[in-house]
């Protein structure tokens, strides 16, 4: 009897098809964590694994959104509109640590208009984000936000990074009323049109231009900034 | 003489912390190796690590792997801090960057484990806290499932497949912009 039972092969197929499914018996914050990790078309394809998995992803609470792979621009912003669809359907809405935009795609010739970015950008905010950047983009002019309402006003917002963004005193007087706890700017390749820049708050302000960029901050030379509270301040590549 | 050595017996163990598996195992750490756990360094903190602190969530083998993993980095850590005041010394950069370096090397030796300790990993680094390890551990899985199909994951780690074929044909016609 005892030497027949390794004969049948019944008992190596059952405990292959057995074999415990060890990934989706993580808690929720465990598999976010590893989704953390890849990139968010990926995470979102998860939701083809199981029931456990579906939508899962969109309870990510740090959301990076990197053009980089994308086919072209079009698709880029259908992806970034959907995936923000259906974090808003979710049935208990679940905040956000941080969003990140990296709107720069080789394949693609076409960019994207701050009129695609603002619904993002309040959408990570009335999440109550406490990072947020614009980390790249390209295209032929900086991102204007002119006749919009100002769109960082949030009490939670800490930490916030823009490339490519027309700055000018509109906003720099809105950031010091509107940002009550932001405490690192980061300005990457920005066009600067601003006098004064005041802020009792921030504690950490960069600024980085590039000399190849054309439209470089003109009247820079004449900025004036009133940090009292400043702990670090970085100027690099200013032409 | 007798005394001396026990004097000297105490300093040594004021600094060490047993830390008790669930099969009872104890293993003698340093401080500073058992404070990579934040979990541990609240214990400490509030002084009830006096008789060793039981881990009835972790096993021996996985509380040794564990603890090999906390020694090296907190060597590291030590040896961040201590050069941190020789910032523009060339010399010492050289030192740092080769000592990084050797840190990579450890950790993906240490990555090369079946994937029943990988996940006893995860919820071990979890549960004691240990930021490093757990973002490691994560991201060897997100690693080995970058690029591949939902088939090719579900084959991987035994995913079974509840949804039903109307379902799951709903869920691709939903995530369609995923896939795009």
């Amino acid at each position: 009897m005892k030497q027949a039972l390794p004969e049948t092969g019944m008992p190596s197929s059952n405990s292959q098809k057995s074999a415990p499914d060890r990934i989706s018996a993580l808690p929720d914050d465990l598999l976010l964590h590893v989704m953390y990790f890849l990139t968010m078309r990926e995470a979102v394809q998860t939701s083809l694994l199981s029931r456990r998995w579906q939508n899962l992803w969109a309870s990510l609470m740090w959301l990076k959104f990197d053009a980089a792979k994308f086919s072209s621009m079009r698709t880029y912003r259908k992806f970034v509109n959907n995936a923000l669809m259906c974090r808003i359907s979710l049935p208990e809405p679940v905040p956000l640590d941080a969003f990140w935009i990296y709107a720069a795609c080789e394949n693609s010739d076409d960019s994207l208009d701050y009129s695609d970015i603002h619904p993002w950008i309040r959408h990570a905010l009335n999440s109550k984000a406490w990072a947020l950047g614009i980390m790249e983009h390209s295209g032929p002019k900086p991102l204007s936000m002119e006749g919009y309402p100002f769109p960082f006003t949030s009490a939670y917002l800490k930490i916030l990074g823009l490339c490519h963004c027309s700055i000018d005193d509109w906003f720099a007087q809105n950031l010091s009323s509107c940002c009550p706890v932001l405490d690192d700017l980061d300005l990457m390749s920005c066009a600067i049109h601003v006098t004064m820049f005041s802020s009792t708050k921030l504690k950490s302000l960069t600024i980085t231009s590039t000399r190849t960029e054309k439209d470089y901050p003109s009247e820079f030379q004449y900025l004036e900034i009133d940090m009292p509270n400043l702990v670090s301040l970085r100027l690099e590549e200013i032409p | 003489m007798a005394s001396a050595g026990s004097g000297d017996e105490k300093a040594a163990a004021a600094a060490m912390i047993t830390l008790i598996s669930s099969d009872n195992e104890k293993f003698e750490v340093t401080e500073a190796t058992a404070t990579l756990s934040q979990t541990i360094r609240h214990m400490i903190e509030d002084g009830c690590t006096d008789g060793g602190v039981p881990l009835p969530n972790v096993t021996s083998k996985i509380l040794a792997r564990v603890i090999e993993y906390c020694k090296k980095h907190a060597t590291a850590a030590a040896g961040e801090e201590g050069s941190s005041s020789s910032f523009s010394d060339a010399a010492f950069l050289e030192v740092d960057r080769a000592f990084l370096e050797e840190l990579e090397e450890f950790d993906d030796a240490f990555l090369e484990v079946d994937r029943a300790t990988l996940f006893d990993l995860i919820l071990a680094a979890n549960y004691l806290d240990i930021k490093g390890l757990l973002n490691l551990t994560c991201q060897k899985v997100a690693d080995s499932v970058k690029g591949k199909t939902p088939e090719q994951i579900r084959e991987m780690y035994n995913i079974v497949n509840d949804l039903t074929p109307e379902e799951e044909a709903e869920i691709r016609r939903e995530t369609q912009w995923a896939f795009e």
